[in-house]
């Protein structure tokens, strides 16, 4: 039998039978959309405020 | 149990197969679902870059976004790294399995069952339709999930931007839907139709090829080259229509689409115009219509393949409900001690109309040997078949040492009544190997013992490799006699209580069938043996012959 390469069992090993890899990165994704989401959240929250701010300064 | 495979059933069937690696599937689906929501959000995002550089001129977000979104695509990169991984892994070890089953149960199935299947029906079967499963799973399942997932998603999404542009897309799927299940079912005919063409012309050039000999023998080429042609013809005849009518169906379904598509733009534009939209919200309703009807038209075009490719799940269904011999576990083992065989007014037949054996009565004495005798379809090899167990009596006993063979495991049978036939199967292998068929744990001494015996010895010993000698396949390096020598001492080998040869020697020249006649001689002593013969020299041997005419016994002398 063709014996495996250090690559080949390290594939075989994380990236197929162990599932540690997969969901790490996946955790990884879901992290990076929360990040993303809080901070349109946050500048437009920002942008929001500094509107109010620069409303009220012109009315007063 | 017998069913119609549908959808459902088709998923129940397969997820016996999915069970064993239910956490790659899961992480396989996962990785897909991911995926989707990328390809969601992606849109979305650069409608929200537009918006804040258009309205806002926020730079600083522009940017951040920007490069959120670069950091998506890499994302997306390697995660499709992670989702190939699993599908190729999954391919190949569900294929493997189903496989696995199949050919398991072409060991078992009963030969009633095989004889009504060509070759060339069971190699698609094992070769091409438990690959469509796995395509089947991936490809109308797991994919149609998401791509439906998908449509709710963006139809929400669309209600939330504004209600009317949200009803407007929701009128489009399922008339989509509809006319394509309505179209779907002409096209299952119809792909039906063609598999079965198909199926027959890969059955046929299966049986031809190994028959090409022959066919220039009897000149028959002309005529084996017009099927060739009519088989191409009909093929490409329902192909034609299959392909046409698919056509018809995707276009129509198209063309609803891009009207709808059509009439949503001009309206989504026209709020746009009264600043009731933003420029970046017309983008996002812009990417959203066109990858929603996308994921219709994949969704429609997935369930009509998915349809296609039940009709192969159902064969593999079928095939692996068909009856298998021996079922019955708790039968007895047939213990041969003399080897005394009683036909006790015993009948067979394939279908009720036509009987092959009717009303045969005879008997066969310890150690006699018998010769069985009669014209082509007098059902002489049947009557062997039912003897070793291919075929169950309908009426009558079948008795050894006065055990009913209907009573008693294949198993205990077949190890202990040895058949040889004219067409000896040699393996492609070495003659040591193909000998050993008959016991695998024979030593050297008793291969030779048995090569001896069977008048082989000479041949091998002047062969640059003896034993180890690599015969090609079906034997072709050996003549008749040679592979019916090996034959017999596989047979030896195997030592069974009961041989029977059938027409063993109606292809040899005198001077090779005189010596298998001697190698008999030494192999049948004290064995009870049934030689199926025409010829005259063999009958000679014998010590009873028994005639069969039309299935019935014609005479005993």
């Amino acid at each position: 039998m063709r014996k495996r390469s250090k690559w080949e069992q390290w594939y075989v090993r994380y990236i197929i039978k162990k599932p540690l890899l997969f969901y790490a990165f996946l955790f990884l994704g879901i992290a990076l959309f929360l990040v993303m989401s809080l901070e349109i959240r946050m500048e437009n929250g920002e942008s929001l405020l500094r509107q109010i701010f620069v409303n009220v300064g012109n009315s007063l | 149990m017998k069913c119609k495979l549908n959808y459902l059933t088709a998923i129940c069937f397969l997820f016996r197969y999915m069970q064993k690696y239910l956490t790659n599937f899961i992480r396989f689906y996962l990785g897909w679902l991911f995926d989707t929501v990328l390809s969601i959000v992606m849109p979305v995002l650069f409608g929200i870059m537009i918006d804040q550089i258009v309205y806002k001129q926020n730079l600083s977000l522009f940017l951040k976004l920007s490069g959120m979104y670069v950091i998506l695509a890499i994302f997306s990169c390697v995660l499709y790294l992670f989702i190939y991984a699993q599908h190729h892994y999954l391919i190949n070890m569900f294929t493997l399995n189903i496989k696995l089953d199949i050919f398991k149960h072409l060991m078992k199935c009963k030969a009633e069952y095989l004889i009504d299947m060509a070759s060339g029906d069971i190699n698609t079967l094992l070769e091409h339709d438990s690959s469509e499963c796995m395509h089947f799973m991936i490809r109308n399942v797991i994919h149609q999930l998401n791509h439906l997932l998908s449509i709710l998603i963006i139809l929400g999404y669309l209600c939330k931007i504004d209600i009317r542009i949200g009803l407007f897309a929701m009128i489009a799927a399922p008339l989509s839907a509809f006319l394509n299940m309505k179209l779907g079912k002409t096209i299952r005919t119809y792909g039906d139709k063609a598999r079965e063409s198909y199926g027959g012309y890969i059955s046929w050039i299966f049986e031809l090829l190994s028959a090409l000999r022959d066919i220039r023998v009897l000149g028959a080429r002309q005529h084996v080259e017009n099927q060739f042609d009519s088989y191409h013809k009909n093929i490409y005849g329902i192909e034609k229509k299959s392909g046409m009518t698919t056509y018809k169906a995707e276009k129509l379904t198209g063309f609803i689409s891009l009207t709808i598509k059509l009439l949503i733009f001009t309206f989504a534009g026209y709020l746009a115009s009264k600043e009731q939209l933003t420029i970046g919200v017309l983008t996002i309703i812009i990417s959203f219509y066109d990858s929603l009807t996308n994921q219709i038209s994949r969704v429609s075009s997935s369930y009509l393949d998915g349809l296609h490719r039940i009709s192969l799940i159902q064969k593999i269904y079928d095939f692996l409900h068909a009856p298998i011999e021996d079922n019955n576990t708790s039968k007895k083992e047939l213990k041969i001690t003399d080897g005394n065989i009683e036909f006790n007014t015993l009948n067979f037949a394939y279908t009720k109309e036509v009987p092959i054996l009717s009303d045969i009565t005879f008997q066969i004495n310890s150690g006699e040997k018998v010769a069985i005798t009669g014209k082509s379809g007098s059902g002489k090899t049947t009557l062997a078949y039912l003897l070793i167990g291919f075929y169950q009596a309908k009426s009558g006993k079948l008795l050894i040492d006065g055990q009913n063979l209907a009573e008693c495991s294949l198993k205990s049978i077949r190890r202990q009544i040895g058949l040889i036939a004219q067409d000896v199967l040699i393996f492609p292998g070495t003659i040591r190997e193909n000998i050993m068929l008959g016991n695998s744990k024979a030593t050297d001494k008793e291969i030779i013992e048995v090569c001896k015996q069977a008048e082989l010895w000479e041949v091998i010993q002047a062969l640059p490799d003896g034993l180890d000698t690599f015969i090609g396949l079906h034997g072709n390096d050996l003549s008749g006699g040679q592979k019916q020598r090996i034959a017999i001492a596989r047979i030896y080998l195997k030592n069974p209580k009961i041989i029977i040869f059938d027409e063993a020697t109606s292809a040899l020249d005198s001077k090779t069938e005189l010596e298998i006649h001697n190698a008999w001689n030494k192999v049948l002593a004290g064995r009870t043996s049934i030689i199926i013969t025409h010829r005259d020299t063999t009958l000679m041997h014998c010590d009873k012959i028994v005639e069969l005419r039309k299935g019935k016994l014609c005479s005993q002398s």
